[in-house]
């Protein structure tokens, strides 16, 4: 009986449609999910070509990039390099219109701005423009004084060069003088000062300083440039700012902080 | 190219395109047996959605060692689609710790009468619910040895049981259902 039993079972399942046990059964659909798992969408291949194309791109671009960058970089230095220049320049004059003013005030004389004395040539006015850090050196006299430092500069295979720096001092003024700075000159080159001029400006008077003078110029200049301290005999002006006959010994003393001639 | 209809194709045909990915030659031999596949895995497994799922794992396995199947005449490619879906069915079971067989005395279910035509007053969806009712390790057997035509000795090999725990399975399994229709009838 079991095996007629089992055979009946068995011919009525196989001919049983699927929707009778699962209502609803769609083979079409059961394929779309089938066919999904069978046929996953495979990541797309790129050539090693493109990838080196690509990357040759890329490089080109962040090569472009890097040289914009450095221009704009040195443009940014060189403006600042301007600038800071600019800006030197304008405080220092604002420092030579300060020591004018306060000269004006003082004496109520019209007087030059201090660049233009002290500057009369090309290689002075760099000179001047050089003299920040130098030593103040007031007049202590009188008359207005004006003061030219003449120096000599060697350089290998060069002709030696005269440089000469004239500064007007008005009395009671302290200014830097305009000259030569030997750190401003290249390192193989020499600079040496030959002369001193002091002329009292009111009688046209001069004493002159240099290798053959009782005191050389190279000597009052250390003392001028502060390199030594104490007080020097300069020499003697022979008359007064109205040209009266007065004899006045001329000194540069540094003991009261400041260099001053008296 | 054009695609014949499922009728034209003969199963040799289908298997040869099929190996070569054919994606038609797929969805026809799909649609073909995938209802008969169903019905199979719902033998051995209740739930609707995973005898679903295990159907399409038996396909995949399918048409993804077609390389290894080699065509024995017609019907043999649904016979190898058959056992392939019995053998998911299991893995399935297994995996769920459901398969526990366990040997035990047959010989009180021997004698069980049975009357004529009783199934003929059943509906398909009745005797289902019978087998479903079988405990998982006489339902596996039972399906195996009477609608997988497989013998004790294939069922025991596949199992990983003995001949003798196979035959006392399946002994229990024919007195649950005997008495279930006894009392249905």
């Amino acid at each position: 009986m079991i095996p007629e039993l089992e055979r009946e079972m068995k011919e009525k399942l196989a001919a049983m449609p699927v929707d009778e046990l699962v209502p609803g059964f769609d083979a079409d659909a059961e394929w779309a999910v089938m066919s999904a798992r069978l046929h996953p969408a495979r990541p797309r291949m790129i050539s090693l070509r493109v990838w080196f194309s690509a990357a040759a791109v890329l490089l080109l671009m962040a090569g472009g990039v890097w040289m914009l960058q450095q221009r704009d970089v040195q443009r940014m230095a060189a403006q600042e390099q301007h600038t800071a220049r600019e800006e030197w320049a304008a405080s220092f004059k604002a420092e030579v219109d300060k020591e004018q003013a306060l000269v004006d005030s003082q004496k109520g004389a019209s007087v030059a701005a201090l660049p233009d004395k002290v500057a009369d040539t090309p290689k002075e006015r760099k000179v001047a423009g050089q003299r920040t850090t130098k030593e103040l050196v007031r007049n202590g006299t009188p008359c207005p004084l004006e003061i030219s430092i003449n120096q000599i500069m060697k350089c290998p295979n060069k002709k030696p060069a005269a440089i000469s720096s004239c500064n007007t001092l008005e009395p009671g003024q302290a200014a830097s003088l305009g000259y030569k700075d030997s750190d401003a000159i290249a390192s193989n080159c020499s600079l040496t000062v030959k002369t001193i001029e002091i002329k009292s400006i009111a009688t046209g008077e001069t004493i002159l300083l240099d290798e053959n003078s009782s005191i050389s110029a190279a000597e009052v200049f250390s003392y001028m440039s502060g390199e030594k301290q104490g007080d020097i005999y300069a020499g003697i002006f022979n008359s007064d700012c109205n040209n009266n006959e007065c004899r006045h010994n001329l000194r540069l003393g540094s003991r009261e902080g400041d260099i001053i001639i008296h | 190219m054009s695609t014949p209809s499922a009728e034209i194709w003969n199963e040799a045909e289908l298997i040869a395109r099929c190996r070569k990915k054919d994606a038609a030659a797929q969805k026809i031999v799909f649609t073909r047996y995938a209802g008969e596949m169903t019905v199979l895995c719902l033998r051995y497994i209740a739930r609707q959605e995973e005898a679903k799922e295990v159907m399409m794992d038996g396909f995949l396995r399918f048409f993804n060692n077609l390389d290894s199947f080699t065509w024995r005449g017609e019907g043999s490619a649904r016979a190898w689609l058959q056992r392939i879906t019995v053998n998911q069915c299991l893995t399935h079971l297994r995996r769920r710790n459901m398969l526990v067989l366990t040997d035990g005395d047959d010989s009180s279910y021997d004698h069980i009468p049975t009357s004529d035509n009783v199934l003929g007053q059943l509906t398909v969806r009745e005797i289902m619910k019978m087998i479903h009712s079988l405990p998982v390790g006489y339902r596996t057997v039972f399906n195996m040895y009477v609608f997988d035509d497989m013998d004790h000795k294939e069922i025991a090999q596949t199992l990983g049981i003995s001949e003798s725990t196979s035959k006392s399975q399946l002994h229990r399994a024919r007195a649950i259902l005997k008495e279930k229709i006894l009392q249905t009838s």
